[in-house]
């Protein structure tokens, strides 16, 4: 499997321009970052000098949002295309995208849309991913995502549908460990049962972060520290997987940098150097 | 048929409100106006009306968040009303692509000038805004905007939360870019006897 030569890169943070300052000023606390692809297609100038200062200093995940790998009417060739050479251009150990529709009859929804559960959707994302990655030279590792609403008709659950993508794709898995939370508290499933049907050998990297509860449901917002019942499910993934990588993806409400330092440092002694005592003082 | 008229209606429905709320409060009435299957149909008014409306909502919420970040001065003049406009705007713009925020922004910034009952110097504070933005993409080195109101001393009074003088007093807002550099110098001068 082409996942067994990828390189452990440790904890990352995603990027974001609102802490690059303190980033520098703690370069050697943060092992590589992931970076939203968006950001640096057709890029503001600011933006490309951006890129190439960071990645002088650390190892660049691009991490796509747009591709709408789940989209029927097929891929938006232009935006594959810049795509493309946007990450082979970076030539990363891996890139990441979602597990989801973003567009449809030229709507942007302008988030992360959940597919239904079928075969039809398997079809449909099975063949997008097969066409980006004749284009793309690095592994593709997908995402799982949050779903407030879930799309009747399913033929399969959540784990099985996403299984299959990957096994059909040959693909990585990143999983966000957060997406899953929210998702077993929303949706009232059980976390276990969603570990056991997935591959795990195939979990690349990791997300995490904090949401919030608004009427009753928790909210993928990436604005709050992250949740102890996250944590303890790194804990439980760094038993059961061989983890290369795990990503702060914090967007909003940014505490002091320090804080989500704190959290890396956490992150990487639970899945890099399995300490019990320093990770269960944690939670 | 199939998976992409089903996509093609769940954007729309996640996105546009008018046809959202017609079809909460008639499933099978509006689903007929698309080329859906009838199973398709009975997947789609099986669906959760509180969920439709939360994910639609959080949508709308995550575009003024985004907004927001590039209008914060904007915001601040317009307060609650910020909020309200957008809302409002969002009924007829829905913006697409990777650099979907900037174009919402800029867009609201247009929408909130056209606006008759908002005060001038709320809207040249939008026009301020707007130019910043532009500047990214601007293949200039000098852009010059002449304003009614001190706009200097107004956006210092909205940092500090304090009374805004809106006595007009004429002046400019001058950008500077050296050629080969991306940085932006930025002055004001306020013109006298205006
Ligand atoms: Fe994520």
């Amino acid at each position: 499997m082409i996942l067994d030569n990828l390189p452990t890169l440790g904890a990352g943070i995603g990027f974001r321009d609102e802490f690059i300052g303190e980033l520098f000023l703690n370069r050697n606390k943060v092992d590589f970052l992931e970076i939203i692809s968006d950001h640096y297609i057709d890029p503001h100038p600011i933006k490309t000098e951006e890129l190439a200062l960071i990645r002088k200093y650390f190892t660049l995940i691009p991490h796509g949002i747009n591709l709408s790998l789940g989209s029927a009417e097929g891929l938006d060739k232009n935006y594959v295309k810049k795509l493309a050479k946007l990450i082979n251009d970076l030539n990363p150990p891996w890139w990441s995208e979602h597990i989801c529709f973003t567009q449809a009859g030229g709507v942007d929804i302008g988030h992360l849309s959940p597919l239904p559960f079928t075969w039809e959707a398997i079809n449909v994302i099975v063949k997008n991913i097969k066409e980006v990655k004749q284009l793309i030279n690095s592994p593709l590792i997908l995402e799982n995502i949050t779903y407030m609403l879930k799309i009747p008709g399913a033929e399969m659950s959540e784990a099985e549908f996403i299984s299959e993508i990957l096994e059909q794709t040959d693909s990585g898995m990143l999983l966000d460990i957060t997406n899953l939370y929210i998702n077993s508290i929303n949706h009232k499933f059980d976390i276990e049962e969603f570990l056991a049907q997935i591959p795990l050998e195939r979990i690349v990297q990791l997300h995490f972060v904090g949401g919030y509860f608004h009427r009753g449901m928790l909210i993928d917002s990436h604005s709050h520290p992250t949740h102890k019942e996250v944590w303890q499910l790194m804990e439980r993934l760094s038993k059961i997987t061989k983890l290369k990588a795990t990503i702060l993806e914090r967007d909003e409400n940014f505490p002091k940098f320090t804080e989500l330092l704190e959290e890396l440092e956490h992150a990487r002694s639970i899945a890099f150097n399995p300490s019990k005592e320093r990770a269960m003082s944690w939670v | 048929m199939g998976l992409t008229e089903v996509q093609k209606t769940l954007a729309l429905l996640y996105t546009n409100r008018e046809l959202r709320e017609k079809f909460l409060s008639n499933p099978q009435e509006i689903a007929k106006d698309f080329s859906l299957t009838p199973v398709d149909i009975e997947h789609l008014t099986a669906l959760s009306a509180f969920h439709l409306d939360e994910f639609a909502n959080s949508l709308q919420y995550k575009r003024l968040g985004e907004v927001i970040k590039v209008l914060s001065l904007t915001e601040k003049s317009l307060k609650s009303e910020f909020s309200d406009l957008f809302l409002e705007f969002t009924n007829n713009y829905l913006p697409s692509g990777v650099k979907k925020h900037r174009d919402d922004a800029l867009a609201f910034t247009k929408f909130i000038m056209s606006k008759k009952n908002i005060p001038d110097w709320c809207k040249e504070i939008a026009e301020y805004e707007a130019t910043r933005i532009e500047l990214g993409e601007a293949n200039k080195l000098l852009v010059i905007k002449v304003f009614r109101y001190p706009l200097k001393q107004i956006i210092q009074a909205l940092f500090q939360n304090e009374e805004i003088n809106i006595r007009k007093k004429r002046t400019l807002a001058i950008w500077l870019k050296l050629p080969s550099q991306t940085k932006w110098y930025h002055r004001f001068l306020t013109l006298f006897g205006s």
